[in-house]
């Protein structure tokens, strides 16, 4: 065995109910790391294009990143792959938490799920010992009530559960898979995928070694991050949820990044949230060996503990046009339970009244439900219909974009998708933001995107200077160019930016380290130099820039290869139209925000696609294939007549 | 006599198990050259739907298992007899080697080191490391 991988994986048929140990080929971790690396590899050779999300020869492939499991802070991140229900094409979701770490204890870096199960099933694996059992009993039950329940059935308290709720059993695309009273693998349905395959959860347990090549060094580089998280982790934590600072800047784009205006009392939003929280916080938790503290759980007199992140404190709020933080922590565990993506739940939630204000819908098609703003029993209800499937909220399921198509009458105008995935409600007239999800391999920027998602571009309005300085900045510190540009309205550079950011994200995704200290923000507690130290010192083999990002770009070369094959081409890389068309009013015209200038754009779209060696319909060129070792996919593309 | 005390404030804890990983890692037979929370002489208890989070030390070993028992409910939730227990003991397979159960793990403070390296790596201060003199 390698250092640093497991070098086990777990091959799971559901059709046939059998579960088989295979020793994985070195050169497969040599050239793709781990996590989303190893997922398209596997999906490449495995999955042909024309294979349906929903079928039995869809594929669901969890792997855990490289340095999951190791000591490396946050190093607790793992891939899920499979074709999507949503987008239509391949997407990975990452989730943290505990589960993949203990993957890797188990003594495994992948399973891949294949066929459909005749029966619900869970998957159990203990070590050495793996099994398909039967869940029959635990379909229909929301997913903490199953963790628990399978955690009773298995006598172990420390089994890690992933699981599907009824918005996953019912193939619901935003369905999401569960873990913890959290984390969730979200954004493109991997929970339909689940309930597809009658698959209700997977259960791991796991004592064995996880090990490092030069440990000594390994250590010294864990030191420099762990230094570096004491001065940065109080202050993420202030900013999202302890002092409602962002949620003031977020709440004033208004719904869904539109021009519609929120009502006024959203002026005091940072007040409200500062007030809540400071009545209801109790802890801020973690996931594995992570010295930040992203998490919030609020003591609800009612629902008992829930455990909010990031952006999900404001996901429902907008949509429902409604400033009732108590709402919020409703409908997000709601939203736990179920096994729901809160951002596509809330944009979808937002759709169907926009539908129904302008008379698109009526109570007819609603069941007699009025479709209102500030109304809370408006989400609730949608919530649930769309997790089970009834009336309005089986047209809801599919997506807006689907649900547009089939009521007609105009619906798509308030339609607000990225390759079918519904946005969040950031503002997409900040150049920066609206590039950096364009071209984005799942059209969406919050786990699996590009540098950090802010209107003002790197430095989100901070003191960039002052990151820099201190050794703090995401981005190489003689980025003068770049790193001083107000990308809320600039344009020059983009291309260059999101190429840096797309290749560091994508090797965090392949390491197993969480992005939210790795470079989501400008100020960043594991720089891309510790990363190398850490990788390097794992493994035993010494890993540069160049190598690193090489093998980066080659993963992200063979995703788009892949969908590429499914039609995906330069014209996808875009935001909703209106981003281009529509004036920009109120607190965004303040902030100097404009509409976006569609030449500018496909300016910096020319630049980037070049970087990346990809032709200008986003086609990776036969050259840049040969040269990252890809020479069997340019093959594949010029059997088909695609290069 | 020194007397060496790890004060652990529950109510501080962030569950994310630092404190196992890097015991283990310590206690290596070649320093930090694994990792595997199984090995630790310290265990988080959690119950993430209660908010119930409290890290446990390895403390002595016992052949037997005890007839004395307790029960702690918090917040009108009533946790097992073992939950909170210190000691490796027949009962359960916690604090042993998982490859030789008949090796019980205990917590030895890191031996010379400055600071318990649980301590060290506890960030949201969890846990605190207190040294005081008493006669002996």
């Amino acid at each position: 065995m390698a250092y640093g991988w497991m070098g086990s994986g777990l091959e799971v048929d559901l059709t046939a109910g059998t579960v088989e140990k295979k020793s994985a080929d070195p050169k497969l971790y040599e050239s793709y790391l781990g996590g989303k690396g190893i997922n398209i590899k596997l999906f490449w050779d495995r999955v042909s294009p024309e294979v349906e999300p929903f079928s039995p020869e869809n594929l669901l492939i969890i792997s855990a990143g490289l340095l999951t499991g190791t000591p490396a802070p946050a190093g607790n991140h793992g891939c899920i792959s499979y074709k999507s229900p949503l987008t239509k094409f391949f997407a990975s979701s990452s989730i943290g938490g505990f589960w993949p770490a203990e993957l890797r204890h188990a003594g495994y870096d992948t399973v891949v799920f294949s066929g459909k199960s005749p029966r619900p099933v869970y998957l159990w694996i203990n070590n050495d010992q793996a099994e398909l059992r039967d869940a029959a009993h635990l379909w229909g039950k929301d997913t903490k009530e199953t963790q628990s329940l399978i955690q009773k059935e298995l006598k172990n308290d420390k089994v890690q559960v992933l699981c599907i709720g009824s918005a996953g059993e019912n193939m619901n695309t935003a369905a999401t898979i569960q873990h913890g009273s959290t984390h969730s693998a979200s954004r493109g349905g991997p929970g339909a995928i689940m309930g597809d395959k009658n698959l209700k959860a997977v259960a791991v347990f796991g004592t064995k070694d996880v090990s490092i090549a030069r440990p000594a060094e390994f250590m010294k580089f864990c030191d420099i991050i762990m230094e570096k998280s004491e001065s940065l982790r109080n202050y993420y934590s202030k900013k999202t949820h302890r002092t409602g600072e962002f949620a003031q800047e977020f709440m004033n784009w208004g719904v869904f990044g539109n021009v519609d205006k929120m009502p006024a009392d959203f002026e005091h939003i940072e007040a409200r949230q500062t007030e809540f929280v400071s009545k209801y916080l109790v802890r801020e938790p973690a996931c594995y060996n992570c010295p930040f503290k992203c998490l919030a759980t609020i003591a609800h007199p009612d629902v008992g503990p829930v455990t909010l992140k990031c952006t999900s404190w404001w996901s429902f709020m907008c949509a429902s046009k409604l400033l009732d933080l108590d709402f919020s922590v409703r409908c997000l565990d709601m939203c736990f339970r179920y096994g729901l993506d809160h951002l596509s739940a809330a944009n979808r939630i937002a759709f169907a009244i926009a539908l129904y204000q302008n008379g698109i819908l009526t109570k007819e098609d609603t069941d007699g439900l009025v479709l209102e703003y500030g109304n809370p029993e408006v989400a609730y209800a949608l919530i649930e219909k769309m997790a089970r499937r009834e009336g309005i909220g089986d047209i809801l399921a599919d997506s807006v974009a689907e649900a547009a198509r089939r009521i007609g009458k105009g619906a798509e105008k308030y339609a607000f998708h990225i390759k079918n995935l519904e946005i969040k409600f950031h503002s997409y007239f900040s150049p920066y933001f609206a590039f950096t999800t364009a071209i984005g391999d799942r059209a969406d920027t919050n786990c699996a995107g590009t540098g950090s998602m802010t209107p003002e571009g790197i430095s989100f309005g901070m003191p960039i200077h002052e990151y820099v300085q201190r050794g703090f900045s995401p981005f190489p510190d003689d980025w003068e160019k770049f790193l001083y540009v107000d990308y809320s309205v600039n344009y020059e550079g983009l291309a260059e930016v999101a190429y840096y950011g797309e290749n560091l994200k994508t090797l965090t995704d392949l390491l197993g380290i969480c992005w939210n200290p790795s470079g989501f923000w400008p100020f960043t507690a594991i720089k891309l130099d510790s990363m190398l130290g850490l990788l390097s010192s794992a493994t035993g083999t010494d890993f540069d820039e160049a190598q690193a990002f090489k093998i980066a770009a080659r993963v992200r070369g063979l995703i788009q290869a892949y969908n590429v094959r499914l039609g995906l081409r330069r014209k996808d890389d875009t935001v909703p139209e209106k981003f281009f068309q529509q004036e920009v009013v109120g607190y965004q015209k303040k902030k100097g925000l404009k509409k976006l200038d569609h030449d500018k754009f496909e300016e910096q779209l020319d630049k980037h696609y070049q970087m990346k060696g990809w032709n200008n319909d986003a086609i990776p060129t036969a050259e840049t294939l040969d040269k990252l070792g890809l020479s069997y996919v340019r093959q594949d593309l010029e059997k088909r007549g695609i290069l | 006599m020194k007397i060496k005390t790890i004060r652990i404030d529950a109510s501080k804890c962030t569950g994310c198990r630092a404190c196992e990983m890097i015991c283990s890692a310590f206690h290596a037979e070649q320093k930090y050259s694994i990792a595997n929370p199984k090995r630790a002489r310290i265990n988080v208890f959690k119950d993430e739907e209660n908010d119930v989070y409290v890290p446990v030390l390895a403390g002595p070993y016992t052949d037997v298992e005890c007839l004395g028992r307790n029960t702690v409910t918090i917040n009108d939730k009533e946790y097992g007899e073992c939950s909170f227990c210190r000691a490796s003991c027949p009962t359960r397979v916690l604090f042993k080697e998982p490859d030789a159960p008949e090796i019980a793990l205990k917590c030895d403070m890191c031996g010379d080191e400055p600071l318990p390296m649980c301590v060290k790596w506890c960030m949201a201060g969890a846990l605190t490391y207190v040294e005081r003199e008493e006669a002996s």
